[in-house]
């Protein structure tokens, strides 16, 4: 009896075991080829298309290698990737949101791409290349752009003068704009800063306007916040943005992202993604403005999606067939047509020239001035940037609701510091 | 095979044989992790641990920060705060609720199908939904209600974007969310308790009141005790509503424990200082249980 029921214990247990077994195996060659496993993030139908075709037409020219893609939800594939270290089953390629990939690079999952670096196109623009401490471990193939979009009319009915990339408002200006705007009677608040956003975009779209005050979300040699975030010059900014939502320019309890287009208000702090839907909505009184110069030149902001290429590509001896498909999929043909597929900016600048929109007289000439001119912002390259959106987030909207800016971010740099030095990053 | 058959059917051994499979799920997804943050607990483990750095043991320090961690207090203040609010609100509303629709009346399976429904909506499109409803402006729903029962008399409220109102706008969405699935428990119990009772009641002569004090809440005390221990427990797990509406802001107002946990563990991926938490939380929610089962003894005796 005692013998039966522990026999039927076993078995059931050697059952669990083989049905949690059996979807471990993995084939890692097909045919005679060897195959690459890519990871990416779902996109528009555009998109999917794009980046179906960068495969098919990448296999069809190789005779060594096979790229066969696994797609997740976008937002999802940091968190995925995190398990996978845990049980490893880790693809060779990934496409990670470049604020991921110093994280990566610093639990070593992710290998440099410096050899890489070297044999691609002069003209790529280092904005494409994510690095971590004085290596490359990303690179993306596209770009974003970001300044105000702006309703003509609404300027030119309040009597401001329109900027340009070499003639930004100054701080003085950019006041007496927002002033005389916010007297006119259509508008709500003048400036739309996507207060709803959340922390992610305050930590991507406010850090020009910090960086051009002068300070900065990070001090650049140590990657760490104390002395920056909550430097003087970083306080100052932020200070600037509570006394903007004190006087009504900008609006704090924001709950909706259709001002401008509803024609509510004249200025909105957002890049190329809405290109399409405010031209449609604005004809031509839409015009894209460069963000002031608070003292440290007009700044904007970057960011993309980046390839990287993991260590167990590399222990499995794949990692030469991963980086032959960065760099056929980085080749002009397909950074020519990235334009048209979702927006975004080709990150090979000669062939951004090429592009009727970044063109000079085109609707998106200042992107291209901007990222060629490089004073650009860049995200804190810290494997604790998780930390840094998150308490940057939490510090910028408790400012906006009247919170002290020194000691919030006092609060925030410290919390940041501690992360750094428990985590050993 | 009657070998088997006997053992299937003998009382005893047939219990065990047949919990094999949930007991062993139970093992994998919650024993087991919890003896993994015990471990975590006192090490400096991270979420992906760089290889040449590791993961060391460091004894009771993680302990130690969290009970220095004025943000810790302050998230445990919340819960109990939000516990000693909306637990009472809770039961008595679903109480009320319960005695309502268990009127014989036509259509009253309707009313308990409106009342039951937002059970059946996940807390995280209630949480976004009412986001909508609590928008801070003169545009939201409810401020435009109150500003029109009112006269306007009322300034505007900012909900979720004001300190001492924040906790609060989360007690109103989950007790909406909550209180339909109290109310069927107590529903539950209100239709076991014969008729007869309160025709004997109602010929001694005892009013309605005294029907409803006598042979009501006597009878109803199981479920109540049932319904009041759940939702204390459920209470303390407040999180969703925190992540979806205020990430723990405005200035902590609404951090509470699990969140806490969350983001300690996934956003800052101290994975050891998140067990620590856990484990803390564990021992509160533990001790809250016993006390309440020596309390709910006590008071049967």
């Amino acid at each position: 009896m005692k013998k039966m029921s522990k026999l039927l214990v076993v078995s059931i247990v050697l059952l669990a075991l083989l049905v949690g077994c059996a979807t471990n195996k993995t084939d890692t060659s097909a045919g005679d080829k060897t195959e690459i496993i890519l990871w990416r993030g779902d996109g528009t139908d555009q998109e999917e298309a794009f980046y179906n075709k960068q495969i098919e037409e990448f296999n069809a020219s190789q005779d060594k290698y096979v790229v066969k893609a696994e797609v997740f939800p976008y937002t999802e594939i940091a968190k995925t990737a995190r398990a996978a270290v845990a049980t490893k089953g880790m693809p060779d390629i990934m496409f990670l949101d470049d604020t991921d990939v110093s994280n990566m690079a610093f639990s070593e999952v992710i290998i440099p791409l410096d050899d890489i670096v070297k044999e691609l196109p002069e003209d790529i623009s280092d904005s494409a290349f994510t690095g971590y401490k004085e290596n490359v471990y990303g690179i993306s193939q596209q770009e974003g752009g970001l300044g105000f979009w702006a309703n003509k009319s609404y300027l030119e009915k309040a009597g401001v003068r329109i900027p340009t990339y070499d003639t930004p408002w100054n701080k003085a200006e950019f006041d007496e704009a927002l002033e005389k705007l916010s007297n006119l009677e259509e508008i709500d608040y003048p400036l739309d800063i996507k207060a709803n956003f959340g922390s992610g975009y305050v930590a991507y779209a406010w850090q020009p306007i910090i960086k051009s005050f002068g300070g900065d979300w990070y001090n650049e040699d140590t990657i760490t916040a104390d002395g920056a975030l909550n430097g003087e010059k970083t306080v100052e900014a932020l200070t600037y943005i509570q006394e903007l939502s004190d006087k009504g320019y900008i609006n704090s309890n924001q709950t909706s992202d259709t001002e401008l287009i509803e024609k509510r208000a004249a200025l909105d702090l957002t890049g190329h993604w809405n290109y399409n839907d405010y031209k449609a909505a604005l004809g031509d009184d839409l015009v894209l403005l460069p963000l002031p110069d608070f003292g440290n030149k007009s700044q904007t902001g970057v960011g993309g999606i980046a390839f990287t290429i993991t260590k167990y590509a590399e222990e499995t001896g794949k990692s030469e067939g991963a980086a032959e498909f960065i760099k056929f999929a980085l080749q002009d043909t397909y950074q020519s047509e990235i334009n048209s597929v979702n927006g975004s900016l080709p990150v090979n600048m000669k062939i951004l020239e090429t592009i009727d929109h970044f063109k000079e007289g085109g609707d998106l000439y200042l992107y291209a001035q901007q990222l060629e001119g490089e004073n650009y912002a860049v995200r804190p390259p810290s494997p604790a940037f998780p930390t840094f959106q998150e308490e940057i987030g939490r510090a910028a909207f408790n400012i906006l609701h009247g919170a002290d800016p020194k000691s919030e971010l006092d609060t925030a740099a410290s919390n940041i510091d501690n992360v750094i030095q428990q985590n050993g990053y | 095979m009657k070998k088997i058959k006997k053992l299937l059917y003998k009382r005893d051994k047939s219990g065990y044989i047949l919990s094999i499979p949930a007991l062993l799920l139970l093992f994998v997804f919650v024993i087991l992790p919890f003896i993994m943050a015990i471990y975590f607990s006192f090490t400096n483990r991270t979420f992906i641990p760089n290889p040449k750095l590791g993961t060391d043991f460091v004894g009771l320090d993680n302990y130690k920060t969290l009970l220095n961690d004025p943000v810790f207090w302050k998230a445990l203040g919340n819960n109990i705060y939000f516990t000693a609010i909306a637990v009472p609100i809770q039961v008595t509303l679903a109480l009320l609720l319960a005695i309502l629709v268990n009127q014989k009346l036509k259509g009253i399976t309707f009313f308990r199908t409106v009342f039951f429904s937002p059970v059946v909506i996940p807390m995280l499109i209630v949480s976004i939904t009412w986001s909508l409803f609590f928008t801070p402006t003169e545009n939201g729903l409810i401020n435009s209600i109150i500003s029109f029962i009112t006269f306007g008399q009322v300034d505007l409220i900012k909900w979720l974007y004001d300190p001492s109102t924040a906790m609060l706008s989360i007690i109103i969405l989950s007790v909406w969310q909550g209180v339909g699935f109290q109310m069927i428990i107590i529903l539950s119990g209100l239709q076991a308790i014969p008729e007869d009772l309160y025709e004997s009641a109602s010929i001694d002569g005892a009013t309605k009141w005294k029907q409803f004090r006598y042979v009501t809440m006597p009878m109803l005390r199981n479920n109540l005790v049932f319904v009041i221990t759940s939702s204390i427990i459920m209470s303390f797990k407040l999180v969703t509503q925190v992540l979806v509406l205020t990430q723990g802001g405005p200035l902590n107002s609404t951090q509470t424990l699990v969140y806490l946990i969350y983001q300690s563990g996934y956003i800052d991926q101290m994975i050891g200082y998140a067990s620590a938490i856990a484990v803390v939380f564990f021992i509160i929610v533990f001790t809250l249980s016993i006390i309440q089962q020596k309390f709910t003894k006590m008071v049967e005796n």
